[in-house]
């Protein structure tokens, strides 16, 4: 096939754009931020049993429960329990969930077993469940910041006795490895692993099995039995941080007050925060210069905790306990008991708060929260008397103020059950993660302060279709499945213990889209979308030359040798209109591009295909022109 | 006076849509059935579950046992397991547009919509969809051996240069076929 000059100059032009344009952005690094520093992070709880070595800090947000430690040890790191410091962390575990989510596959291993592959660097996917059994080798091909991605709908699985290794890592101790977990990861017995899990729901590590990397959990809780999880990586564990000095000095009121903390360990700078607890009103603390400074404005004893954070981000705290005595030297005042008994609805209830350290007479007062309804205080005799109406938990703050004005105070929980003589049944968590349309879902359900086994059931309004709860122990039940329907659903669980007392919550998913959920085997074509349409274009480009007319001469070495003036089988370009309408095109499509912020791929594959769109649109308004 | 200035205009832009649609009638029938055809290609191939299940899911089975023939013909030692082409020391997948429907579909397209006798167009598709897949089937070997010799570019030939190839050799196909078929038995 030969071609004259007039066609080669579309070849040429096309040939030369298609450099330009690619298919798809280049692998990012991940960022775990201050993540980086935990070895075990979990939503809900971390429990363990035996004796696990976890290097790193460990911690629990929003979640509070931490238990097995000991026999469980936390080297490199302390134990965060739903702190400013864990919260960070949860945050910048998503950050870092949502950024791998973004990236685009480069191999769908949908239904294949881990096992005895060995992968190179890249994005690795599988639309819903992994499975490793044996040894996955990771071949880093000597390059030190090889990144291996594992997106995984829904559960990664590994059998007893698997492993993976990385080979050729280059330099360093490559584990530059993350997987991505839709739902829960459980690591069998014996399991050696490599790689940072972050995992939407539970991480369950089973007796013996070892992660190089983190174990981060999002929502749900982490398992461990007689485990070692190591940080590794280019970032080292983190050093133990301390927060001097041991004490603060106590002030008063009207007096200034300046004290500064400060922190060793780490890596300055450091910044410093209030991670618990409350100052004394009138100081503030500096974030920067950890000086504690201002004019205390109300006495008391005040209780808090100081947390450094270093440069590499790792935490280390002191709680501290200021006293601010009043005007005239105002002393400590204690109110009594600690904590007050529950409340049954219907039944009269009477508890008295007292205050010592003052001088007598003392008034009580409610400063915050509320009582149970039904309940008043007298604020003379500090009583709390009358007949609870209504069930739940309330929390609430009694305020004692002696003859010499200088007050005292202490938070209360006071408790009513929904049916008179049964305990006060919690269903938790208190809130759900939002499902996502077609994508596998996996919750966990706890009831607590009963006696199980419970039963669970939707005791009002309905499950998302596709969603169901089963029971699994005496204590949990899980919401699992696929949701099939976009929608808002309102539902209430309500656990009933082995002696008919119920508990009860309401939970609220919003599930955004609808319709039927997505085909399966879907993967990112290697011809691209931009390819696609260029293609597209390309072919009707050159169809549209032909049936303009110009087909003939351009194809044919004898035709263009012809001269060139029988209209309609041997028309030439118009240059200078060829020359406008590409300006036009290419400044219309640059325009939007600009305003729609377009990201680099896009604009190039834009104006590479506006120059054939444009090449188009010239033999069209030449055809009508030469009409 | 202004009422009748409007309808001038207005009578005016009509004749131009009117002369625009008279002089390229044959491209923009073209056109419009170049992106009917290929949309319904696309529906059926690429969104249908059934089909995607059914036919294209099987073909890429298929494709990936003859990757895996051909590269074992020359000695690298692959194994095919579904999507899946792997040896000790790499592993590739053919995932969904790898596998060339995508661009047999737009091929198709040209030549269906391109207003050429059926017998032409019939010898169009016998010759370029197999031909299309061929060239998928050697791009897909090379780009076997680019990502076991040469890993740390194997990304770039696999985005830049195996794409821009099967773009141009199709499109080239389709030249090759409107020159010696379809422009010989054009109809009316």
């Amino acid at each position: 096939m030969t071609f004259n000059r007039k066609y080669l100059t579309l070849w040429a032009s096309v040939a030369v754009a298609f450099f330009f344009y690619g298919a798809s952005p280049a692998l990012a690094q991940i960022s775990l931020g201050t993540a980086d520093s935990f070895g075990v992070l979990a939503g809900s709880t971390v429990t363990n049993t035996g004796p696990t070595s976890v290097t790193g800090n460990l911690g629990v947000s929003p979640g509070t429960a931490v238990t097995g430690f000991p026999p469980g040890t936390v080297t490199g790191g302390t134990i965060h329990l739903n702190d400013a410091v864990a919260a960070q962390a949860q945050s910048d575990v998503t950050t870092a969930y949502n950024a791998i989510l973004g990236t685009s596959c480069n191999v769908d291993l949908t239904g294949q077993n881990l096992g005895g592959l060995t992968l190179t660097p890249g994005v690795y996917c599988f639309s819903s469940s992994a499975q490793l059994t044996g040894t996955l080798t990771l071949n880093a091909l000597g390059n030190p910041n090889a990144l291996f991605i594992f997106k995984i709908g829904s559960s990664l699985t590994t059998a007893s006795g698997s492993s993976i290794v990385v080979i050729n890592p280059g330099s360093g101790s490559n584990c530059n490895v993350f997987w991505q977990v839709g739902s829960s990861a459980t690591l069998g017995t014996g399991t050696s692993f490599i790689g940072n899990i972050l995992a939407l729901s539970s991480i369950t590590l089973t007796t013996g099995a070892n992660i190089s990397g983190r174990a981060l959990a999002r929502n749900g809780a982490v398992t461990m039995d007689s485990n070692n999880v190591a940080i590794c990586g280019p970032t080292s564990p983190c050093p133990i941080i301390t927060v001097n000095p041991s004490t603060l000095p106590n002030g008063a009121i009207g007096s200034p007050y300046s004290q500064t903390v400060s922190a060793v360990g780490g890596t300055a700078p450091y910044t410093f925060t209030l991670s618990s607890g409350a100052l004394p009103n009138g100081l503030t603390l500096n974030s920067s210069s950890g000086v504690i400074s201002g004019t205390p404005t109300a006495a008391g004893t005040f209780n808090f905790t100081i947390t450094a954070t270093d440069a590499n981000g790792c935490p280390g705290s002191r709680p501290y306990s200021i006293g601010i005595a009043g005007p005239g030297g105002c002393p400590v005042i204690t109110v009594n008991p600690a904590t007050l008994p529950p409340g049954v609805i219907g039944t009269p209830y009477s508890q008295t708060v007292s205050a010592t350290g003052g001088t007598a007479p003392y008034t009580f007062a409610l400063t915050s929260g509320t009582l149970p309804p039904g309940l008043t205080l007298n604020t003379t005799t500090g009583v709390i008397s009358g007949t609870p109406t209504t069930s739940g938990q309330y929390t609430f703050t009694i305020t004692a103020t002696d003859a010499n004005s200088c007050p005292g105070s202490r938070t209360y929980s006071i408790v009513i059950p929904v049916v008179p003589g049964c305990p006060f049944i919690t269903v938790s968590p208190a809130t759900l993660p939002t499902p996502v349309l077609g994508v596998p879902y996996n919750q966990t359900i706890t009831a607590s302060g009963g006696t199980p086994p419970y039963t669970f059931t939707v005791s009002s309004g309905a499950l998302p279709p596709g969603l169901n709860l089963n029971p699994t122990s005496g204590t949990t039940a899980v919401i699992s499945g696929t949701p099939t329907t976009g929608g808002t659903f309102n539902f209430t669980i309500t656990a009933t213990d082995a002696n008919g007392c119920p508990g009860s919550r309401t939970y609220t998913f919003v599930i955004p889209g609808g319709g039927p959920p997505p085909p399966p085997g879907g993967a990112v074509p290697t011809l691209s979308e931009w390819g696609a349409i260029m293609m597209a274009l390309l072919l009707i480009a050159v169809g549209s030359f032909v049936l303009a007319g110009y087909g003939k001469a351009a194809m044919s070495l004898a035709a263009a040798a012809a001269p060139a003036s029988s209209h309609g089988a041997r028309k030439s370009l118009d240059w200078k209109l060829l020359a406008r309408t590409t300006i036009c095109v290419e400044a219309a499509i640059a325009l939007s591009l600009i305003a729609l912020s377009a990201n680099a791929v896009d604009i190039l594959g834009a104006l590479t295909s506006g120059l054939v769109f444009a090449f188009i649109l010239h033999m069209l308004i030449d055809g009508a022109r030469r009409r | 006076m202004e009422r009748v200035a409007v309808e001038q205009m207005s009578m005016l832009a009509t004749g131009r849509i009117s002369d625009f649609w008279r002089a390229n009638r044959k491209q923009l029938r073209f056109q419009g059935l170049f992106v009917l055809i290929f949309g319904g290609c696309y529906l059926l191939f690429g969104v249908l579950p059934r089909v995607r299940l059914g036919v294209v899911n099987p073909y890429t089975e298929f494709l990936t046992r003859a990757v895996a023939a051909v590269i074992n013909l020359l000695g690298a030692g692959a194994t095919a397991s579904g999507a899946l082409v792997h040896s000790p020391r790499y592993s590739m997948e053919i995932a969904m547009g790898c596998d060339g429907v995508e661009a047999s579909c737009l091929y198709l397209a040209g030549v269906v919509a391109f207003p050429a006798s059926w017998r032409a167009r019939w010898i169009g598709l016998a010759i370029g969809v197999p031909l299309i897949q061929a060239i998928n089937l050697i791009r897909l070997v090379g780009l076997y051996y680019v990502g076991m010799y040469l890993p740390s570019v194997a990304e770039q030939i696999h985005d830049y240069v195996a794409q821009t190839i099967v773009i141009l050799l199709a499109t080239a196909i389709l030249i090759f076929w409107l020159e010696r078929f379809g422009t010989r038995n054009q109809r009316a």
